[in-house]
């Protein structure tokens, strides 16, 4: 299935980009297990994975979250509006 | 609207949350101040996932408006690339009393930067350009990473 991923605040840097468009084996691919397949292919990710929060099609999801074919993923750092 | 790339202008704020019945009014702003941790800051400028942010500002101000009991709450978030002075945030509440808006006003304040998917990039005096450290959103805690 195709997912474009959406890199926010200072992981648009660590990846080197903002967004990219990913291709991943089999449907009900979880949250976790596309993070896997990101932090293989872009080191530095993983470091900052325990503080990242993710959201799926803009809502709010946990890391067991399934995504289907065309899901949008953003990865979220933490957080420093105000 | 909670968002905007435009500067934020405490006036029309005024006008739209008037309440004959409130006789408190609290507003804070977050302005840009030319320092953090010890570097001369430039400029700032904030990113947003614009579409949850608009969510959780609209939420913070519901759930303020129940949980404090007030009359008016406005949460509003500049975008942008930002000079020091300028507003960042703007929050509005009206009450009745004052001490109702006076705590509103705090736990807007704080919600939006422990909830709000926004994000502060700070350029130094220097040339150099660094995000600030936050609060991650799914644990709800300061990251001193």
């Amino acid at each position: 299935m195709e997912l474009t991923v959406e890199y926010y605040g200072m992981l648009e840097s660590v990846c080197g980009t903002r967004r990219e468009r990913v291709s991943l084996q089999g449907d009900g691919v979880t949250v976790a297990a596309a993070m896997e397949r990101l932090e293989a292919s872009h080191e530095g990710l993983g470091q900052h994975r325990k503080h990242v929060a993710f959201a799926v099609d803009d809502e709010l999801v946990g890391e067991d979250a399934a995504l289907r074919d065309g899901s949008v993923l953003a990865l979220l750092p933490p957080v420093s509006g105000g | 609207m909670h968002l905007t790339d435009e500067p934020l202008l405490l006036d029309p704020v005024l006008q739209e949350t008037f309440a004959p019945e409130a006789g408190a009014l609290a507003v804070f702003a977050g302005t840009v101040r030319n320092h953090n941790d010890s570097h001369a800051v430039t400029r700032l400028a904030y990113s947003a996932h614009r579409p949850i942010a608009e969510k959780m500002l609209a939420e913070i101000e519901r759930e303020t408006l129940e949980r404090f009991d007030v009359t008016r709450c406005r949460v509003l978030h500049r975008l942008g690339e930002l000079a020091i002075g300028d507003t960042s945030v703007l929050i509005v509440v009206r009450s009745v009393h004052r001490a109702e808006a006076f705590a509103a006003s705090r736990h807007a304040i704080e919600a939006v930067k422990h909830r709000v998917p926004i994000w502060k990039l700070e350029e130094y005096a220097d040339g150099t350009k660094s995000y600030v450290k936050g609060c991650s959103l799914h644990e709800g805690h300061h990251v001193e990473a």
